[in-house]
C-alpha cells in the first residue's frame, strides 16, 4: 500500500468501540453484528473461558463452532472481575468505548456504578425493573412465557393433541441479537457522548412479544386470542388454501398457487389440467380455499411419487410459486445463496473450515466500496488473545493493566 | 440524551406487507419522520385493519399514482430532500417507474436505498415468485418446527417469522447506514435478502450439518442438554407448562417441588449424564404428574424452587401482565391499548414514540404542499388527473 491508496472499508460503523461482558447467546451475535458492520468490539470472557465455549457442534478438537459463529472478528480478553482490580479495569475499560452490552449479572460484577461508562445495554430475562423480574427462566422457557410458543400452535385442528411450540434453532436468542444491534445503535446515537451514559432495559421476554403482531392484533381487534382451536369456517389450511404443503418422495415442498391462472398451470405441472374443469372442487379461490384439505390429499398422491426438485423445478418453469422445504445441507449447497457469496469460510486452528452465514444484506457506498462477504475468515481464539488491543485501549487510561487481573497477556 | 436519535432523517417508504411497514415503524418511533407512499385504489393500502394499525404507526401518509410520469416526478422531487429510501417491490417495478438506485442517486447523490426482496437482487433467483410463508419453507425452519403434518399446523407458519427477522435485520442496516451517512456524507445501497435473513438465525443445524452430524433434538419442543423438558399438560382446558431443568440445583428444587412423585429415588436421579440418557422416561413421569396439577400453583411453586418453568401464556395474559404493564410494554392511549413501538425500555419509561396508524393520504398537504411547495391548485388538479390519488 503506498500512501495514496485508502485504507480497505470496515464497515459502516468504523471507528465504534464496543465492550460486550457476560455470556448470553443474544449479548454475543449482537456484539458481532456490529463489529461485522466495522466497528471494533473487546469481548471479555471470565479466566475459565466463555461458557457458550463448550456449545455443540465441537470441531474435531474440541472447539465450539457456535462461539466461532458467535464471536468472530472481536478481540477477545480475559478479565477476572472478582480478581484484584478487576472492577476497576472493566471500568477503565468501559470508559475507552463509545458502548457498553452487558448481561444483568456481568453489569453487576463490573461497570455498574463507574462514572465514566457509555450508553450501556443491559441484557436479561425478564428485564430489570418489574414485578416479574428473576423468575428462573431458559430462553426454551421464555417463548412459552412471552406467548410465542402458544401462539405459534394456533390455530391447530386438536389443541389437546398439538402443546405449543417453540422456535426452530436458536431463532429466539439470535433474534434478541438482532434486537440487541438496534437498540445499541440507538443508544450511542441517543446517548451522544454522555457519561456516565444511559442504561437501556432489554428483557428476552419482551421482545418476543414484541414479534407477535397478528396476536396482537387480533386481541386488540377483540378476537378470542385464547382458543386455539381452528375454526372450520375458515378453510382447513394454516394459510387459508393459499400455501400447500406436499410430501414428496425424498422431502417436501410448499406451493401456492393463489391466482386462478396460476392454479391452471400447476394443474399442468402435476398432470391434471382436468381438475380446472371441476367447479365445485376447485372453481376460484373460495372454493380451493373451502377444499384445501380434499386437494391437498389429492395433490400428495402426485406429489409422493415426485422427488422434491423436480416438482419444485416444473413449478417455476411453469411461472408457480414453489419452493423445497429445505435440510440444511441444502441451505449450505444452495445455488442462490452461493451466487452471493452468502457464506464465509471460518477457518479453525486445527485447519477444519466451515461455512457460516455472513451479514443477509450487501452494504455498498455510495462511492462504490462493498462489505466483503463470502471469504475466509479465522475462527476467534483463545480468550487472551486480544490483550494488545487491550493494552492500547488501556494506554488512554495511564497505566498498564494489573496483571492479577488479566489472563492471557 | 435524546431519545429522537433519528429527528432530521426523512425516509421515503414505498413497503408494503410487513417487513418493511415494521421497519419504518421502528425508525419513526426513534424520531424519523416517515413518508408513506400509498395508494387508495390498492387493498394492500385501503383496507387498514388488524395487523396494519400495529405496524404502521409514527408514519404520514400521502397517497400517490407512481405509475405516471408526473406521480414519478413528485417522488424524485420528494426523495431530493430526503435521506433514505425503504423498498420491496419486485426488481421489474423498480425500473419500470425509475425508482431503482442508479436512477434516483443521480438526483440525491448520498440517498441510502435499502431494498428488501425474497432472494435478493442478484443471484440465479433474484426473480422468483417468493411470499414470506414459502420462505419459511425454503430457509428450513418449517422443518424444524413441531411436527410435519399437511395442514402446516404449529409448524412456523403463523405468526409471521420471515416478514418480522427481515424488520430487525433491515432496522440494523439502515441505523448502521445512518451512523455512517452523519460521519462520512457517504450514503449507500443495501439490498437485503429475506431468505439469508432467516437462515442467518440457524446456526446449530448449519453448523451440525456443516461437520456431518445431525441436530441431536429439534429446539421448538425441547431445551438441549436439559432433562426433564418440555411443555406438559396440566389440569383444565388447554393449559401447558414449559419447564427445563438443566443443572444439579434445578433438578433439586425439582424433586422438593414434585416431592410425591419420588423423582429422587429413580436410577437416574444421580447425575445430570444419566438424567439426559433418560430423558424420554424422565419427561414422561414429570408428564404424569403435571396431567393433574394447576398449571398456575405449580408454575409458582417451580419457580420458588428455583426451577425455569412457566406457563404457556397467550396474548390476552401478557396484555394484563402486571409485570408487562410495569415495563410499559403495554399502555393506553385515546381509549386503546397499544403495544410499546420499541422493545426496549429506556428511562422514564421510554418505549418509543407513539402516532396513530395515519388515515390514508391523512398527509397529502403536508407532503405535497409544505415539503414540495405545490399551491392548492396544483395539488388539485394533480387530484383531479388521478396522480394524487
Amino acid at each position: 500500500m503506498n500512501r495514496f491508496t485508502p485504507p480497505p472499508f470496515r464497515g459502516p460503523l468504523a471507528g465504534l468501540k464496543v465492550l460486550e461482558l457476560g455470556s448470553d447467546i443474544s449479548v454475543a451475535f449482537g456484539a458481532r453484528l456490529l463489529s461485522d458492520l466495522g466497528a471494533e468490539v473487546v469481548k471479555v470472557e471470565p479466566p475459565e473461558g466463555d461458557a457458550l465455549r463448550a456449545e455443540a457442534p465441537l470441531t474435531a478438537r474440541g472447539e465450539s463452532a457456535l462461539f466461532a459463529y458467535l464471536n468472530r472478528g472481536k478481540a477477545l480478553v480475559s478479565v477476572d472481575a472478582a480478581g484484584a482490580g478487576g472492577r476497576e479495569l472493566l471500568g477503565d475499560l468501559a470508559g475507552q468505548c463509545d458502548l457498553v452490552l452487558a448481561t444483568d449479572a456481568a453489569l453487576r460484577d463490573g461497570t455498574e456504578n463507574c462514572t465514566r461508562r457509555p450508553a450501556t445495554l443491559v441484557v436479561s430475562g425478564q428485564g430489570l425493573t418489574g414485578p416479574g423480574t428473576g423468575r428462573p427462566s431458559s430462553s426454551f422457557i421464555q417463548q412459552h412465557a412471552s406467548g410465542f410458543a402458544f401462539h405459534q400452535a394456533s390455530p391447530v385442528t386438536d389443541p389437546e393433541a398439538t402443546p405449543p411450540v417453540g422456535c426452530a434453532d436458536f431463532e429466539g436468542d439470535m433474534a434478541g441479537g438482532l434486537v440487541v444491534a438496534i437498540a445499541a445503535l440507538w443508544a450511542v446515537e441517543a446517548a451522544d457522548g454522555a457519561r456516565p451514559g444511559p442504561l437501556v432495559d432489554l428483557s428476552h421476554e419482551d421482545l418476543l412479544v414484541y414479534m407477535l403482531v397478528e396476536p396482537f392484533a387480533d386481541w386488540q381487534a377483540g378476537m378470542d386470542v385464547t382458543d386455539r382451536r381452528r375454526d372450520p369456517g375458515k378453510g382447513l389450511t394454516i394459510a387459508g388454501g393459499l400455501v400447500w404443503y406436499l410430501p414428496c418422495a425424498d422431502g417436501a415442498v410448499m406451493v401456492s398457487p393463489r391466482e386462478d391462472h396460476q392454479w391452471a398451470r400447476w394443474c399442468e405441472v402435476m398432470g391434471h389440467p382436468d381438475w380446472t374443469q371441476d367447479a365445485s372442487l376447485c372453481g376460484d379461490r373460495v372454493v380451493r380455499t373451502a377444499n384445501a384439505a380434499r386437494l391437498q390429499e389429492l395433490m400428495a398422491r402426485w406429489s409422493t411419487t415426485q422427488r422434491n426438485r423436480d416438482v419444485v423445478e416444473a413449478a417455476k418453469q411453469a411461472r408457480v410459486a414453489c419452493f423445497p422445504v429445505s435440510t440444511p445441507r441444502d441451505l449450505i449447497e444452495n445455488v442462490q445463496l452461493r451466487a452471493r457469496r452468502f457464506f464465509d469460510e471460518v477457518r479453525f486452528a486445527d485447519g477444519t473450515a466451515l461455512p457460516m452465514p455472513a451479514l443477509p444484506f450487501r452494504f455498498i457506498t455510495q462511492s462504490g466500496e462493498e462489505m466483503a462477504r463470502g471469504g475466509e475468515r479465522p475462527a476467534p481464539g483463545k480468550a487472551g488473545d486480544g490483550g494488545d488491543l487491550l493494552d492500547t485501549l488501556l494506554a488512554g487510561r495511564g497505566g498498564a493493566p494489573k496483571r492479577s487481573a488479566v489472563g492471557g497477556m | 440524551m435524546n431519545p429522537l436519535a433519528l429527528e432530521g432523517i426523512r425516509v421515503v417508504d414505498f413497503s408494503w406487507v410487513m417487513a418493511g411497514p415494521m421497519t419504518t415503524k421502528m425508525l419513526g418511533a426513534m424520531g424519523a419522520e416517515i413518508i408513506k407512499i400509498e395508494s387508495s385504489t390498492r387493498p394492500e393500502f385501503s383496507v387498514r385493519d388488524g395487523m396494519f394499525s400495529v405496524i404502521n404507526n409514527n408514519k404520514k401518509s400521502c397517497t400517490l399514482n407512481i405509475t405516471t410520469p408526473e406521480g414519478q416526478e413528485l417522488i424524485r422531487e420528494l426523495v431530493r430532500s430526503s435521506h433514505v429510501v425503504v423498498e420491496n417491490f419486485s426488481s421489474r417495478v423498480l425500473a419500470k417507474y425509475g425508482l431503482s438506485y442508479d436512477m434516483l442517486r443521480e438526483i440525491k447523490p448520498d440517498i441510502i436505498f435499502v431494498s428488501a426482496s425474497g432472494m435478493g437482487r442478484t443471484g440465479p433467483e433474484k426473480d422468483l415468485l417468493a411470499y414470506g410463508s414459502l420462505l419459511q419453507g425454503y430457509s428450513g425452519r418449517v422443518g424444524m418446527i413441531g411436527e410435519p403434518n399437511a395442514a402446516l399446523e404449529a409448524m412456523g407458519i403463523l405468526p409471521a417469522w420471515t416478514d418480522p427477522i427481515t424488520a430487525l435485520w433491515e432496522t440494523t442496516a439502515i441505523l448502521a447506514a445512518i451512523r455512517h451517512w452523519r460521519k462520512t456524507g457517504q450514503g449507500a445501497y443495501v439490498d437485503l435478502s429475506m431468505l439469508e435473513a432467516t437462515v442467518a438465525l440457524l446456526p446449530e443445524a448449519l453448523l451440525h450439518a456443516a461437520l456431518g452430524r445431525d441436530v441431536p433434538e429439534p429446539r421448538s419442543t425441547t431445551e438441549t442438554g436439559a432433562a426433564p423438558s418440555g411443555c406438559f399438560r396440566c389440569a383444565g382446558e388447554d393449559n401447558w407448562l414449559a419447564l427445563s431443568v438443566r443443572t444439579d440445583a434445578e433438578w433439586r428444587g425439582l424433586c422438593r417441588a414434585m416431592a410425591d412423585a419420588d423423582l429422587d429415588g429413580q436410577p437416574f436421579a444421580a447425575t445430570a449424564e444419566a438424567r439426559l440418557a433418560a430423558k424420554d422416561e424422565l419427561n414422561a413421569r414429570v408428564a404424569g404428574w403435571l396431567r393433574s396439577r394447576d398449571a398456575r400453583s405449580i408454575e409458582a411453586a417451580l419457580q420458588a424452587e428455583g426451577v425455569p418453568a412457566s406457563r404457556s401464556r397467550h396474548m390476552a395474559e401478557i396484555v394484563a401482565d402486571p409485570h408487562m404493564r410495569e415495563r410499559v410494554m403495554f399502555r393506553d392511549i385515546g381509549g386503546e391499548t397499544q403495544m410499546a413501538t420499541l422493545p426496549w425500555l429506556a428511562d422514564e419509561g421510554w418505549r418509543g414514540a407513539f402516532a396513530p396508524t395515519p388515515a390514508i393520504g391523512q398527509d397529502n398537504d403536508y407532503v405535497f404542499g409544505t415539503l414540495l411547495g405545490l399551491s392548492a391548485e396544483r395539488r388539485a388538479a394533480l387530484a383531479e388527473a388521478g396522480t394524487i390519488r
